[in-house]
């Protein structure tokens, strides 16, 4: 193989090999119908496939601006609702117009980035943060209910206390008798939770609806939880066994929102007074 | 222009000639085929002498592809296939070297170098040849066995015809 490798060490008939090739190359692709065919075809559907990433890359910018508007819209919608509104007149019979409506609830939307409903206490991390505006102790929901609760943040990300979690503690309200208790999951089965403290002197039905109640300081009232799948009065007990099936898939949660509770603070305080007068 | 130019000035002419005159009507003529077909024209390019540089080379069998190319219609593909074979000429002799190596004074013909160098060397120059002409032809890489195919029926028509016009004219440069 010496003399090859003689003949490559000559720059010039390498030099002149190549720029020979290299016409060749060209009158053939130019000046030959099937050699052109296949290598113009090559090039082209090598172009086509980029020109068509590239509008999938464009598409998908698209899709992801006009998603942004549409979730725009529905955190506006949100917070427009009457259950993000504190009622600042003194007396009923002033005007309900818009400067007596005091903005209470605020919603900041997050992408949950893990979630677990596996584990005996589960958590999700949402991927927003300290930085836009979201604090422990601020409720989280979905476009189908109530998910859980912000406990801890940092500056880009926080971690929700999810509602299949042993702490978790949620009032609730069974909207069709008024009758507030607190959910809590015990079924480790990731659409099933309790609902407590529903005296039994009420009479349940299968499929009444469960809000978030007025007596939560995290939530707005009235947003969907779920509906009652199971009750029972245990002899010698005062309140129900209720099961509660869950509005929203907890599984495959992706959207989220965060609610700020404006008067959070205010309410905290006046409940901690409270005891001590 | 000395007595060898002009032998290998009428060499070109003869051959291609043949080629195009004569065997070029196994491709467009009344018995055409892809399989039935001979080159006998880059016979002309072996003969060219020892001494010559591969760079001279080149060149001369860019200008006979070329030639050649404008009257099958294949722009470009024999040009190539000449300059890849006169590329690699000199690689090819070194690899048949006869034992006493090469004078630069002797034509490469079987008269000076025996007829068993001189099937070795067209064969291996012709295998070299005809495969990167296959190759052109299809232009699909992939499709190695339509370019061995094509490239080995070239071969024995090729050879049958370069072996006789050597057995007739039997030249010494």
């Amino acid at each position: 193989m010496s003399s090859l490798r003689d003949l490559l060490n000559r720059p010039g008939v390498v030099g002149l090999f190549l720029i020979l090739q290299t016409i060749c190359l060209l009158t053939i692709v130019y000046a030959n119908e099937r050699q052109g065919k296949i290598f113009f075809g090559a090039t082209n559907s090598l172009a086509g496939r980029f020109n068509e990433s590239r509008s999938n890359l464009v598409s998908r910018l698209e899709y992801k601006e006009r998603y942004d508007s549409l979730q725009r819209a529905y955190i506006d919608l949100l917070e427009r609702q009457a259950n993000a509104f504190y009622d600042d007149r003194a007396t009923i019979d002033s005007l309900l117009g818009d400067s007596a409506l005091q903005q209470k609830y605020e919603y900041y939307p997050a992408q949950v980035i893990k979630n677990s409903v596996t584990q005996k206490d589960n958590y999700l991390i949402i991927n927003k943060g300290r930085r836009h505006h979201i604090e422990p102790h601020m409720g989280v929901i979905s476009q189908d209910g109530v998910v859980g609760v912000v406990v801890a943040t940092n500056s880009h990300y926080s971690r929700v206390l999810s509602l299949l979690h042993n702490r978790s503690r949620v009032t609730v309200r069974l909207k069709r008798i008024g009758a507030d208790g607190a959910l809590i999951w015990k079924s480790r089965s990731p659409n099933l939770v309790s609902l407590e403290g529903i005296p039994g002197h009420y009479q349940l039905a299968l499929g009444d609806t469960v809000v978030t109640s007025t007596a939560s300081r995290i939530f707005p009232p009235n947003i969907l939880v779920g509906t009652v799948k199971e009750f029972n009065l245990p002899t010698g007990s005062s309140t129900y066994n209720v099961i509660v099936e869950l509005q929203s898939d907890m599984r495959r949660l992706k959207e989220v929102y965060v609610v700020k509770n404006r008067h959070q603070s205010l309410i905290e305080e006046i409940e901690s007074s409270d005891l001590e007068q | 222009m000395n007595n060898s130019a002009i032998i290998h000035i009428v060499r070109f002419i003869l051959l291609v000639a043949i080629q195009l005159l004569f065997l070029r009507q196994f491709y467009y003529g009344p018995v055409a085929g892809v399989y039935l077909r001979g080159f006998i024209y880059p016979l002309f390019l072996l003969l060219l002498p020892y001494r010559l540089t591969a760079e001279v080379g080149m060149l001369i069998a860019f200008g006979t592809g070329l030639f050649i190319d404008l009257f099958y219609d294949t722009f470009g593909i024999h040009a190539s296939a000449s300059v890849t074979l006169m590329a690699l000429r000199g690689f090819i002799l070194e690899r048949i070297q006869p034992k006493g190596g090469y004078n630069l004074n002797k034509g490469l013909t079987p008269e000076n170098y025996g007829w068993t160098w001189f099937f070795r060397y067209v064969l291996f120059a012709y295998i070299v040849y005809a495969l990167w002409l296959s190759a052109l032809e299809v232009f699909q890489l992939w499709k190695v066995g339509t370019i061995a195919l094509r490239a080995l029926f070239i071969l024995p028509i090729s050879l049958f015809f370069i072996f006789i016009s050597i057995r007739i004219t039997n030249p010494r440069n």
